[in-house]
């Protein structure tokens, strides 16, 4: 199976290894992958701030340079969320490109709801003796609808303890700009879910959206630097290879 | 410093300042949001529950679908039931009508419902300072807010914030209740204590829970018993509803209350449900002699009209949404500045407010979609809030919204650097040589300049010398031979 890798900028530039182990579990499991060198940004920064006209030209090119592409998987639930949900909609009065929109929405998807929903794939054949907590992303939950599919996956883990955090369904946040205009307020929230990932006695905290992962690190980073965050692409893929081991 | 959406963020750090206070909250949500669970498990797992939110959202729909037919004949048959409606276009209107109504039957003293609307239309304040009557709040929250000069913490949970000490205190200190800790003690003492005011009362002040277009009645709800000791002892009634706070017919107005209240106190019923055609017929024994409607507007209508604010509409105000909202439970309902704290007042308030002076309402929100998932009549508050957003960005006259140079800038620049890679490689190249001169080891700690609030709370890491993309061309294109 064909599959082309949508690595958003936060991956690109910021988390390239969580974009690493992306590309090293894809081909492992039998993929052969397509990269577009050409692709940047989505513009979910743009849209969600509202400059709806101003990100239309940014959705074009990325409906242009995915054309060909029967399935384009990505790392980021929020990203994916913006492909598919509101580029239809910002470009809902230009029929061609909103019928474009539509198709690349339908070709599009998130990790772990590609290998559950699509490829059949729940074991990747790691091993982690450990407790694991996972944290649903917002736009992962109620964007895309994916709740079961990490889960699978991480279960098919060997050996791992997977429990959920308390509040589990709450928000790390982030919430882009949000995090920067009203830093009291997310500094806030992150704290309390930083302090549900400790008192749950997990070792690691596992988020399948770069936003969650950037936000709720640079907290652990400040106040517990032991305490680790990971992609699930990044815990899978490295606890597959000490699996092999 | 004064309770204005204007003054949100300010406020909001404030809160969060407070020692303790945001944990007490989130307590408080927590279990209000265990009992609204429960009460909402009547309909079964998620996908009951789902269903019972469809049917909802069908008569809200069918509501707004059919709007002014459903106020005309409410209007109608309400009239031919012996009432008398008034329209209020705006706060202003409404409460000029009640002076109007309180110097025309010569009123005395009036018993005022709790009730959003009437803290929209400020009507308290115009009584005490432009009439000649005096007012008495018939509910124990409004009550004790007012002896702590504190607006309501919640729609329908009014002092959510308060522990019964508290509530006990001031209720020892304002009328001289026994101190206790029994919460039925209190309930008992403070009845006895309404039920002496409610019963002087000349005239009552309610809210309107829903009104029913094919009987022209009102459905009023509530759990002490005053608002219908007030409604039925004093001679005159006055009960101000919003446009969309209505449906066709009872059915339909006991399924919209009865999800309201399973979202709102957590309650399978509420324990009074009144429901009043009109003023006392001849023979009755009970109930006002003039009932007046007043049906507001305020800034609804346009709303209506313009189709794409009208989603706002569906609400029901139970105000679920705020008790699930990450940003509500931080900081609680003052910082908002309205009456409606939480998420519904945030997509609500610019439609009366405007989007100037209401703009950290629809920004100060991380698009969570907590809010949209368990709302009953399925409110879409995160499409309404990037509207919002969207009209804001791009100048609108109708909402006052002007546009913010500056940031309209930084994000047409933004939108240009990711047009092309090449200038998106640039950018980059620029970025991490500003992020990694300020680090410390692994990460950068502190930095001055438009990101430096992250750093308040958080690091973040530096960034890798070389993108992904490089990555990809050097090596990774190399996995699909291996593969082979």
């Amino acid at each position: 199976m064909r599959v082309s890798l949508f690595i958003p900028c936060t991956v690109d530039t910021i988390l390239v290894n969580v974009g690493q182990d992306f590309a090293n579990i894809m081909s492992d499991l039998g993929f052969k992958l397509n990269y577009h060198s050409e692709q940047t940004c989505c513009g979910q920064p743009v849209i969600t701030a509202g400059y709806l006209r101003e990100a239309r030209k940014n959705a074009k090119k990325f409906i242009d340079i995915f054309a060909d592409d029967e399935y384009i998987v990505g790392l980021s639930g929020s990203c994916i969320d913006t492909i598919k949900n509101e580029y239809v909609k910002i470009l809902s009065d230009e029929p061609i490109w909103a019928e474009r929109a539509q198709s690349l929405a339908s070709r599009i998807y998130e990790f772990s709801q590609f290998m559950v929903d699509v490829a059949e794939i729940e074991d990747v054949a790691a091993t982690y003796n450990g407790k694991v907590a996972y944290h649903d992303s917002c736009r992962n939950l109620r964007g895309l609808g994916i709740k079961e599919q990490p889960r699978r996956m991480l279960n098919a883990v060997k050996g791992i303890d997977l429990i959920s955090l308390n509040d589990n369904t709450e928000c790390c946040g982030f919430g882009g700009a949000f995090a920067i205009k009203y830093p009291y307020l997310s500094g806030a929230i992150v704290r309390d879910k930083v302090a549900s990932f400790i008192d749950s006695e997990a070792d690691v905290l596992v988020v399948s959206d770069p936003g969650c992962l950037l936000n709720i690190q640079g907290y652990l980073h400040r106040a517990y630097p032991e305490k680790k965050v990971k992609h699930i692409v990044s815990f899978l893929a490295e606890n597959r290879e000490r699996g092999k081991e | 410093m004064k309770l204005t959406p204007r003054n949100f963020r300010k406020l909001a750090r404030e809160e969060i300042a407070k020692e303790g206070q945001s944990k007490k909250l989130i307590k408080k949500c927590h279990e209000l949001n265990v009992i609204q669970e429960e009460a909402m498990s009547y309909y079964g797992e998620q996908d009951g529950q789902d269903r019972a939110r469809g049917i909802a959202g069908e008569i809200r729909t069918n509501t707004l679908d059919n709007l002014l037919e459903l106020l005309v004949r409410f209007e109608v048959n309400a009239s031919l039931n012996g009432s008398k409606v008034l329209w209020a276009e705006n706060g202003d209107e409404a409460v000029s009508l009640i002076g109007q109504i309180i110097k025309q039957h010569n009123i005395k003293r009036v018993s005022k419902s709790k009730s959003s609307l009437l803290e929209e239309i400020n009507i308290s304040e115009y009584i005490k300072t432009k009439t000649d009557a005096s007012i008495y709040h018939n509910n124990l929250g409004d009550f004790i807010n007012e002896e702590l000069k504190s607006p309501p913490f919640h729609l329908n949970n009014p002092i959510l914030n308060l522990e019964l000490e508290e509530i006990v205190a001031t209720l020892h200190k304002s009328i001289g209740i026994p101190l206790t800790d029994n919460p039925s003690d209190v309930a008992s003492y403070v009845n006895d204590y309404f039920r002496s005011h409610n019963l002087k009362a000349d005239m009552s002040i309610t809210g309107v829970n829903q009104a029913i277009a094919s009987t022209g009645s009102i459905l009023i709800v509530e759990n002490a018993g005053n608002i219908r000791i007030a409604t039925a002892n004093s001679k005159v009634q006055v009960a101000v509803m919003s446009i969309e706070n209505l449906c066709d017919n009872l059915g339909d107005a006991f399924f919209i209350n009865d999800l309201a209240t399973r979202n709102s106190t957590g309650q399978t019923i509420s324990s009074y449900l009144s429901i009043i055609n009109g003023p006392k017929l001849e023979g009755e024994k009970d109930g006002p002699s003039e009932l007046y409607v007043i049906i507001l507007d305020n800034g609804r209508l346009d709303a209506y009209l313009a189709e794409e604010h009208r989603e706002v509409l569906r609400c029901i105000k139970c105000g679920r949404c705020a008790t699930v909202c990450p940003v509500f439970k931080r900081i609680g309902a003052y910082p908002y500045g309205n009456p409606y704290p939480g998420p519904i007042g945030n997509i609500l308030m610019p439609l009366i407010l405007g989007l100037n002076e209401t703009k950290h309402l629809y920004q100060a929100c991380t698009l969570c979609g907590a809010c949209s998932e368990i709302c009953p009549v399925q409110v879409p508050h995160v499409d309404l809030i990037m509207n919002y957003r969207n009209l804001k960005a791009n100048g609108d006259r109708k909402l006052d919204a002007t546009v913010n140079v500056w940031n309209k800038m930084l994000f047409q620049s933004y939108a240009r650097a990711i047009s092309k890679r090449s200038y998106y490689d640039r950018s980059i190249i620029g970025m991490r040589a500003y992020l990694n001169n300020n680090a410390n080891g692994d990460y950068i700690e502190n930095l001055s300049g438009p990101i430096q609030s992250w750093f308040i709370t958080r690091d973040f890491p530096v960034l890798p010398e070389h993108t992904f993309q490089h990555y990809w061309k050097t090596k990774g294109h190399l996995l699909n031979e291996e593969g082979e």
